[in-house]
């Protein structure tokens, strides 16, 4: 397994790269954003652990330059940045975990290998279908350059939509996963938000990206209608 | 403590006045003092009204008198004696003190004064007050007596009349003093209630401060007065003290923040290091851990400086800053490049490296040990980025001392320059962390040396030195020097 280690604290990467060696990683390592934006490119790494305050290019930067380009690789930010808001931030914009520093080796190198177990499938912190847009982390939604507003069950429903977009998904799991299924038991209601929805992201826009299928449920059509 | 104990302790009156509100307090000496005026004009008047009314009473009894006289002059007297019923009484004596005649109504047989008084009055001209009733007469009286060609004429007028207006005024005082008292301390009491309502507001806005320890504006009232004088002053307080908590927050923040990352180098390379023995090389890994704890050492060092800083303890002296310059400088001659310090006194030309200048002392009032730091911070930092020398001089300009250390090295671009003085600000180009082991900086040098000019009444800027960095320090030359 190939490891990049993005990490100006010279020493520190060394120890990093030493201890994962040991345990059997291929290690490389970079002491700025630039060279290790470039090394996430080109290198096929298993796994990056970036920290944030890099000379030349942050590690935000770097994380979401990679996702940008669909570039799934995991991150793992390692950070002396402990604020609510530093780590969200990070999350959002597409790594996969957070530590702060100082942080226990042995954790470090567990993490890393729980992430590698995950893969490198495609994970997006913006989920996209053709023009359309959602952000799940700023909780926005737009198609090409125009934002939509959405009430809470809307942007709920359109994200689950989102998630498999091109397939169909019955109504009764709409309703187990975007309702309380204790409060609410009416089919009707997926009905009437669907339309809803409809209204907001495809009439404005002369699109038909929520499609029914009847008999079977609804499809978010993937090239966005 | 014990002030407030001895307080707490005293007793009676003195106590109660002193818990009294302001607002009570003022209401009641003000109230006290109008009291004692109002009374003091209330006898005044009675006393004045008193004295006209008696003087206008004996006017026109002596009238009478003398105009009876007259008739007893001419010995036109007719009987009985012609006067207007019931307002003056006259009996004439004769040399023996008898009666001779008398107005009508009048005692016939007993005089209302003896012969002797009558005489006497007559000599002197003076008025008395006499009862009326063993006199056969309803009231009080005042009686003149005037002599005429042997005989003595006594008139009478009764005092009822003035003695009822003197009785009525006195009670209209009496009922409305009070009254025009109470609605005067009233109004007193509304109108200091308004003159204080602004302190009244500060007291709620500084309580709330309190409350909540989140200093922010008291409410500044609009009339320019002392009270708002107050609020501004205490609104300058609490600001400057929101920005001391600031600038200690931030402090607390980045400390935290620049602490960790050493901290996170050791324990991960001594983790590191027991988890693998094998192999491992342990001189290396000492010398490592070394070097970071040195880091953290320089790190809390410098820590402390800002916090001494930040906390305005300097001991200022007369300092000749071209002395320190020369002493600082004299440090650097193992340095990397060549330190010249240009604006040293003519007799100090020593090493190669040196050139000077002849320059007259600059005297300022400053702290020593931190100047010597701040230069020591500008020349390490010029040092590090310098390609091949570093110049530091020392002139003044028109009351400030212009200290300015100038390296060739790749300077700061000009949007830069304002971030460096950042605490662990790390500047994204070439002069951020030249990789050499050892040199990288700590984040605080400049930051240092800006406090340290701004606590002595300076400032600091840097500038494109063409190439490299010019960094200028302007402190204020000492009075008089």
């Amino acid at each position: 397994m190939r490891v990049l280690v993005v990490e100006d604290e010279r020493r520190l990467a060394s120890a990093v790269r030493r201890g994962l060696s040991a345990e059997g990683f291929v290690v490389d390592v970079a002491h700025n954003g630039v060279d290790g934006l470039h090394l996430a490119r080109e290198g096929e790494y298993d796994a990056v652990v970036l920290d944030l305050m890099l000379p030349g290019l942050s590690g935000y930067q770097v994380c979401e330059r990679l996702r940008a380009e669909r570039n799934w690789v995991p991150v793992l930010i390692l950070s002396a940045k402990d604020g609510e808001y530093d780590q969200a931030d990070g999350l959002d914009l597409g790594a996969d975990d957070y530590m702060t520093k100082p942080f226990s080796y042995v954790v470090l190198a567990a993490r890393l290998r729980a992430l590698l177990r995950r893969g490198a499938r495609p994970r997006p912190a913006v989920l996209v279908a053709g023009d359309l847009y959602l952000d799940p982390g700023a909780r926005t939604v737009r198609r090409a350059d125009a934002g939509i507003e959405l009430t809470a069950r809307e942007f709920a429903l359109l994200e689950y939509l989102m998630r498999r977009a091109g397939q169909v998904v019955p109504k009764a799991e709409l309703l187990d996963h975007v309702w309380d299924p204790d409060s609410v038991t009416d089919m009707n209601v997926v009905e009437v938000y669907a339309g809803y929805l409809r209204r907001k992201i495809d009439v404005p826009f002369g699109k038909n990206a929520l499609q029914t299928v009847r008999g079977a449920g609804y499809r978010l059509a993937a090239d966005g209608g | 403590m014990r002030g407030l104990t001895v307080t707490g302790e005293r007793r009676g009156p003195a106590r109660w006045w002193r818990r009294r509100s302001l607002r009570a307090r003022l209401t009641l000496v003000t109230s006290a003092g109008l009291a004692l005026a109002l009374a003091a004009a209330a006898v005044l008047l009675v006393n004045a009204l008193r004295v006209a009314l008696i003087r206008g009473l004996d006017d026109s009894a002596r009238q009478g008198a003398v105009e009876v006289a007259a008739l007893i002059d001419q010995n036109r007297l007719p009987n009985p004696v012609p006067v207007v019923p019931g307002t003056i009484t006259i009996q004439v004596l004769d040399a023996q003190g008898r009666i001779t005649d008398v107005s009508p109504g009048a005692d016939r047989l007993v005089p209302m004064l003896s012969p002797a008084q009558a005489r006497a009055a007559a000599r002197n001209g003076q008025a008395r007050m006499l009862a009326g009733p063993p006199l056969g007469l309803p009231s009080l009286l005042r009686v003149v007596a005037v002599g005429a060609s042997g005989h003595v004429v006594i008139a009478a007028v009764s005092y009822a009349q003035a003695s009822d207006s003197l009785a009525t005024l006195a009670k209209a005082l009496i009922i409305g003093t009070p009254l025009l008292l109470g609605l005067l301390a009233l109004a007193i009491w509304l109108v200091t209630g308004y003159t204080l309502r602004p302190i009244a507001e500060l007291r709620r806005g500084a309580a709330e401060v309190t409350e909540t320890g989140v200093p922010r504006d008291l409410p500044v009232p609009p009339a320019r007065d002392e009270v708002r004088s107050l609020a501004v002053t205490l609104n300058d307080m609490l600001s400057r003290l929101a920005d001391a908590q600031q600038r200690q927050r931030d402090l607390v923040s980045d400390t935290a923040h620049e602490l960790r990352s050493p901290i996170a180098s050791i324990r991960a390379q001594l983790e590191v290091a027991l988890d693998h023995p094998d192999g491992l090389d342990w001189p290396e890994t000492a010398r490592d851990v070394h070097a970071d704890t040195l880091r953290l050492a320089r790190l809390t060092e410098d820590l402390l400086l800002l916090a001494r800083l930040d906390g305005q303890h300097l001991r200022r002296r007369p300092t000749d800053l071209s002395a320190l310059c020369e002493s600082v400088a004299a440090r650097y001659t193992a340095a990397r490049v060549p330190v010249r310090a240009d604006a040293v006194r003519a007799d100090a030309v020593r090493a190669d490296a040196v050139r000077a200048d002849a320059v007259a002392p600059c005297v300022v009032a400053g702290d020593p040990d931190a100047l010597s730091r701040l230069l020591v911070n500008l020349l390490d930092n010029a040092v590090r980025h310098a390609a091949s020398q570093v110049c530091v001089s020392v002139r003044g300009d028109d009351g400030w001392a212009v200290l300015v250390v100038s390296d060739d090295g790749p300077g700061i671009p000009a949007e830069d320059a304002e971030r460096a003085f950042g605490r662990f600000s790390r500047l994204d180009n070439a002069r951020s962390r030249t990789g050499e082991e050892g040199v990288e900086g700590a984040g605080l040098g400049l930051a240092i040396v800006r406090s340290t000019a701004e606590a002595h009444g300076g400032s600091v800027s840097l500038s494109d030195a063409g190439p490299g960095l010019r960094a200028e320090v302007r402190l204020p030359l000492a009075p008089g020097a």
